[in-house]
């Protein structure tokens, strides 16, 4: 009887096992069709050359080593082959430093303005070992160096990303603001909820067009808030900022909605208790509001640094990775070898390698986490 | 009953049959443009078809990213049979081996003479597999058309400022265009750029607007690449760094063109079609919108020529007055399509398109100067009753002016437009925090570098 009963639950569990694989097995079969396969083609295709129309030819290690490599050199100064002395240009001809004096001050009738003078270096390309690019020039005093890469555009590009994403902390700073301020109970708080919300749901090729519109420097809605008139896409300086505007617009109303929930979950008695206690309203949250919502805010800062490595609408749709390179991401970098410039192999290469500094930094994070982030089964510290 | 169907099966059969032996072929069109041009390309596909009854052009215009979307038909294995080639991308498609030669068949017809076309335009669809050299070998397209690039100007603000309308046969200096430029560029104040009080925040109208820095290079004897297109040429020749210095000056020395901040709200065309800029370049294509929308008189002006005295000229034509830069679009079949098998049918639409009839039908809208010569002469073209007046410019235009470096070079999107757009022109024109002669000659090597990479592309 026993043995029938246990017979009879063991077919049982087989039966509820068949069915359980059967259940799993629809996402499993997309998964490795649509992504492992993918995955594991695109990873073979990183060490090869392929341009999508004739077969992919083995290249070894040589994309990886075009993407990864860099160096530095220092730029001399230009002398006077004959007499050594270092050559100066003034207004928009080269002299050597004994003339720059007479020159210095006077006025250029061409060109309409005073000349002034300043020192000049060798060419930056030509410090650098054969196969380098410049990627940056940067002065100590007199001394001027040049950093090279075999793709400054990646490097550049991940420079970009990485300078986007300081717009993070500011983001979920604020929407943790917001979202205490709409749990207080206010008057119109779902009327705010919806507006804060918005953002989230209008189409980003939608916004990204508003948004020109709002960075227009002459018409544009922020210099005319402002009064002024920064050119706010057109400037090298300037579009990683008004991206970062953007971007913390458009992340708002998601964050907002988790830490709302994640309020929701903060337990009243801790409150009650911590008013027992004399806390004040600084002190409730420090001590109860902010330990409680870690747990959201770690989740947040993770998906929101996945997403950020991952940055592409908006610089391509708003300033197509420009002016030059000032906001060209990695993803714009994968884009362009890939379908630009048909060099699937290369792309591949690079696409690989965002992938394991992302995964890199998540379990960095991971790791992190265990200092800051309290869960409420933790039993207290 | 039974015998009743079998009386119809039959009947049908005997219907369809012989209609079947004669069934025509469907060959796929693609191209871009919009409604206007549509609609005069739908109109030549019912007009071919009509008198063609074996063969069926099915016309579909892919209005946005004409040359992704073909490029991936290609690779998705769903090509067209017969498609527009910019000449910009023509050795992209041709080294890949995706264009059929045309060269037997337009040796064998008798309605196309490949030498009443202007040569600057169908020089461009050459190409020799075995050297891998373009402009020489078999014709692998036929030119649409010919887009030569001219100097539009605003006659009205010349008039308000009193200045004589330039000669309309002889091509401007550039002092000329400093001086008038200066004329007519004021400020809200009523200032000019000569004036200590100028605001050039604040400008009404600009004297100078749209300078496409080919016609520039081009009218000053420069040149950007070597002719075989090996070598980059630019940073050693002195008349191109000439001129990109001199459109840098036009804007931060002369300040009679609008800066980069004001084009952000506005652009070239939009500052002309307005009224706020005297003169400026646009190509033959212009025309059918300005004969709409301009409401004050306008006219045509030869290129600006440069200091040097020298003009880079299609074929080194010694007698042109100036040159610049001109655009086209092949008729091309794509390789391994049924448009391969049926080349000659194929061949017969591209003909005809490219053919007189084809042309003066296109030149009707203003669109283009046809691409033969002959045509280009008459009225159909010339069409002296309407605007400009001085249509005669276009024609030396087409003539004298040649494609750009892209057309004589693969990839380049990669070796030109990164070097040259993203690098110089905003170090140089743009920001004008390098002079002309440094940013060239700190990118020679990537210029160069990036053209043998591009080059060495076409031997896998």
């Amino acid at each position: 009887m026993a043995a029938s009963a246990k017979q009879e639950r063991s077919r049982l569990g087989r039966n509820e096992a068949i069915w359980g694989y059967l259940f799993i097995a629809a996402p499993l079969i997309g998964f490795l069709i649509f992504a492992a396969g993918p995955l594991i083609i695109s990873l073979f295709l990183s060490f090869t050359n392929y341009d999508l129309f004739t077969s992919p030819r083995w290249a070894g290690l040589d994309n990886w080593q075009q993407a990864l490599s860099l160096t530095f050199a220092e730029v001399p100064q230009r002398l006077d082959e004959e007499t050594g002395e270092r050559i100066f240009r003034c207004g928009r001809t080269d002299v050597p430093a004994s003339q720059v004096p007479e020159l210095e001050g006077t006025y250029d009738e061409r060109l309409r303005q005073e000349i002034t003078c300043s020192p000049l270096y060798g060419r930056p390309r030509e410090s650098l070992p054969s196969g380098y690019s410049p990627w940056f020039e940067f002065m100590i005093g007199e001394r001027s160096f040049v950093v090279g890469a075999t793709d400054p555009i990646l490097w550049q590009g991940m420079f970009n990303t990485v300078f986007l994403m300081l717009g993070i902390p500011i983001s979920l700073a604020i929407s943790l603001g917001l979202a205490m301020a709409l749990n207080q109970g206010i008057y119109f708080t779902n009327f705010f909820r919806l507006i804060y919300y918005m953002p989230t749901i209008l189409p980003i090729a939608a916004t990204a067009l508003i948004w020109l519109w709002i960075f227009n420097p002459d018409f544009g809605l922020l210099n005319y808030a402002l009064g002024t008139r920064i050119n706010w896409l057109q400037n090298a300086d300037m579009v990683k900022p008004s991206l970062i505007i953007m971007g913390i617009w458009g992340g708002l109303g998601y964050q907002m909605l988790i830490y709302l929930a994640g309020l929701q979950g903060v337990p009243r008695q801790l409150y009650e208790a911590a008013e027992i206690d004399g806390a004040n309203t600084w002190q409730k949250f420090r001590f109860v509001t902010w330990p409680s919502l870690t747990p959201t805010t770690f989740f947040l800062l993770i998906t929101s640094m996945i997403g950020g490595f991952q940055n592409f609408v908006q610089p391509f749709i708003m300033t197509q990775g420009g002016p030059g390179r000032a906001s060209t991401t990695v993803v714009m970098s994968i884009y362009d070898n890939a379908f630009r410039d048909l060099q699937m192999g290369y792309a591949s290469t690079q696409a690989w390698l965002l992938g394991a500094i992302i995964m890199l930094i998540t379990v960095i994070n991971f790791s992190l986490a265990r200092r800051w982030v309290f869960y409420e089964t933790d039993t207290a510290s | 009953m039974k015998s009743k169907l079998l009386v119809l099966v039959l009947v049908i059969l005997a219907l369809s049959f012989p209609s079947a032996a004669q069934e025509p072929v469907r060959l796929k069109f693609v191209g871009w443009g919009g409604p206007e041009e549509g609609s005069v390309f739908q109109t030549l596909v019912e007009s071919f078809n009509a008198n063609n009854p074996d063969v069926i052009i099915e016309y579909q215009q892919i209005p946005l990213d004409y040359v992704p979307t073909l490029t991936t038909s290609i690779a998705g294995g769903t090509p067209p049979d017969i498609a527009y080639i910019p000449d910009g991308d023509f050795a992209a498609f041709v080294s890949r081996g995706q264009l059929v030669s045309l060269q037997a068949l337009v040796d064998a017809s008798d309605n196309f003479d490949p030498d009443g076309v202007w040569p600057s335009s169908l020089g461009r669809y050459r190409w020799d597999p075995a050297t891998k050299s373009l402009g020489a070998g078999d014709i692998y397209a036929l030119p649409k058309d010919i887009g030569p690039t001219v100097l539009y100007i605003n006659e009205d603000l010349f008039e308000a400022a009193g200045v004589p309308l330039p000669d309309p046969s002889v091509p401007m200096t550039w002092d000329d265009v400093v001086e008038i430029g200066t004329l007519l560029t004021v400020d809200v104040n009523g200032n000019n750029p000569d004036d200590p009080d100028f605001d050039p925040d604040n400008v009404q109208t600009f004297g100078v607007g749209d300078l496409w820095f080919e016609d520039i290079v081009y009218s000053n004897g420069g040149r950007i690449i070597s002719e075989d297109g090996r070598t980059f040429a630019a940073a050693d020749d002195q008349n191109t760094i000439d001129a990109i210095q001199w459109l840098s000056d036009l804007n931060h020395v002369y300040r009679v063109r609008p800066n980069q901040q004001q084009l952000a709200s506005i652009s070239y065309g939009q500052l002309f079609e307005s009224g706020r800029v005297a003169m400026t370049v646009n190509g033959r294509w212009g025309v059918t919108g300005y004969r709409n929308i301009l409401d004050f008189n306008w006219s045509v002006r030869p290129i600006p020529v440069g200091p040097s005295g020298e003009v880079t000229s299609y074929n080194n034509q010694d007698d042109c007055t100036f040159s610049g830069w001109s655009g086209s679009v092949g008729l091309a079949i794509i390789a391994g399509t049924p448009g391969e098998q049926n080349a000659e049918l194929a061949y017969r639409f591209i003909e005809f398109i490219a053919g007189a009839e084809g042309q003066i039908e296109q030149a009707a809208l203003g669109f283009q100067i046809p691409n033969q010569v002959e045509v280009a002469m008459t009225d159909a073209f010339l069409q002296p009753d309407q605007e400009p007046d001085n249509a005669q410019v276009f024609l030396e235009a087409a003539r004298c002016q040649l494609p750009g470096p892209w057309t004589q070079t693969p990839l380049y999107g990669q070796w030109f437009d990164e070097n040259f757009w993203r690098g110089l022109w905003l170090d140089v024109v743009v920001d004008n925090t390098q002079l002309a002669v440094d940013a060239f000659a700190d990118r020679a090597d990537a210029f160069q570098s990036g053209l043998d990479e591009a080059w060495a592309s076409l031997d896998n």
